[in-house]
């Protein structure tokens, strides 16, 4: 690469150091116990050290930087930042992960699938045991970017809705006439109601069901939220809504119900 | 991905964000965005038309000068740049 050859040259003329080949990395660090150059053979990792570097020495580091962005298609690139790129490449190299990016792609809005993957890479480090502040710190980039859509997407991708999702897109894709449209007409209402929904899919069991329905119902009432969603999939699981529900009319005397059906997907919303 | 994380890219320290921005002509205005050393009224800009705080800033690629911020999102964005 071209502007490798521009730092090896700073590093030959100025410093007079001179590497010969092999230099694959570059980092500009600023470490006061450190060398101002040093080179690792075995891995090509050439370090600069800006803070021993003398002050007309970095006056003449400065174009070779710059010109390696700009001339160079270099990418020049905070230490932390490019850790957390390759933590999310590799969150993203998981064949799992891979068919389950792939299927939403294209299928749901562009911003969306960014900031399911950005969901996906907080669900993994929840699960690797992350501190709170960082969940909460990454919860927070999606939050600022995306709003209140991105946060319930990130809610939805921690509790598996989206597998959820895409059992509802293979069931309504079996229908002729079936459309993407059709199924963003389903998938728009979820991600936007994020935490006030709940989501029946799967061999789940009457009473789990209704123990989160009563669950949430009871939540969103401490906090001023009379309304609550449910969506389910596959006729069983329409039934066992439908048992629940009639159960809570007997329960909850100004409960209204609105329900629309689509093939074998119901959606409810609950206002009680 | 054709291009790696090791190849064509250059890393710096935390530390040295200011020094880096200098590299291109960039200061730190009093609200901490980064703004154009010559006109310090212009804040530079993200693809996206944010402004950069140097507490946000995690790089610089080519593109003119394309910023990149340090969220989430935006490393999620760089990635595809990569590929």
């Amino acid at each position: 690469m071209a502007f490798l050859d521009g730092l090896r040259e700073f590093v030959k003329v100025h410093l007079n150091i001179n590497i010969q080949v092999g230099v694959k990395t570059v980092n500009i660090i600023a470490d006061p116990r450190a060398d101002v150059v040093s080179f690792d053979e075995t891995t090509g990792a050439l370090k600069i050290n800006w803070e021993k570097l003398p002050e007309d020495k970095i006056e003449e580091l400065k174009p070779v930087i710059s010109d390696a962005v700009r001339e160079h298609d270099a990418l020049l690139i905070e230490n932390r930042s490019k850790e957390l790129l390759e933590e999310i490449k590799l969150t993203e190299s998981s064949k799992e992960e891979r068919v389950f990016l792939s299927f939403f792609k294209g299928k749901i809005p562009d911003d969306d699938y960014t900031a399911l993957r950005a969901s996906l890479y907080v669900k993994r480090r929840f699960e690797e045991g992350a501190q709170k502040e960082e969940i909460n710190r990454l919860k927070l980039d999606i939050l600022k970017r995306y709003s209140k859509r991105g946060r319930n997407i990130c809610d939805l991708c921690s509790a598996g809705y989206f597998k959820g999702l895409i059992k509802i897109y293979e069931e309504m894709q079996r229908y002729p006439g079936f459309s993407n449209e059709a199924f963003l007409e389903v998938y728009n209402p979820i991600v936007d109601e994020g935490n006030l929904t709940v989501f029946v899919s799967g061999g789940r069991t009457e009473e789990q069901v209704r123990r989160e329905i009563e669950g949430k119902m009871s939540r969103n009432r401490q906090y001023g939220i009379h309304v609550l969603y449910i969506h389910g999939i596959g006729k069983s699981n329409i039934e066992k809504i439908n048992m629940v529900i009639y159960d809570l009319k007997s329960k909850y005397s100004t409960l209204k119900i609105q329900t629309s059906e689509y093939q074998n997907i119901v959606s409810m919303k609950l206002t009680f | 991905m054709s291009r790696s994380l090791q190849e064509g890219i250059i890393t710096f320290d935390a530390n040295l964000k200011s020094e880096i921005l200098s590299c291109f002509g960039k200061t730190v205005d009093d609200s901490g965005y980064i703004v154009e050393r010559d006109d310090p009224s212009q804040r530079v800009l993200t693809p996206n038309g944010e402004d950069v705080t140097l507490d946000e800033f995690a790089g610089i690629r080519k593109g003119s000068e394309i910023f990149i911020k340090a969220d989430l999102p935006s490393l999620i964005e760089l990635l595809d740049t990569l590929e």
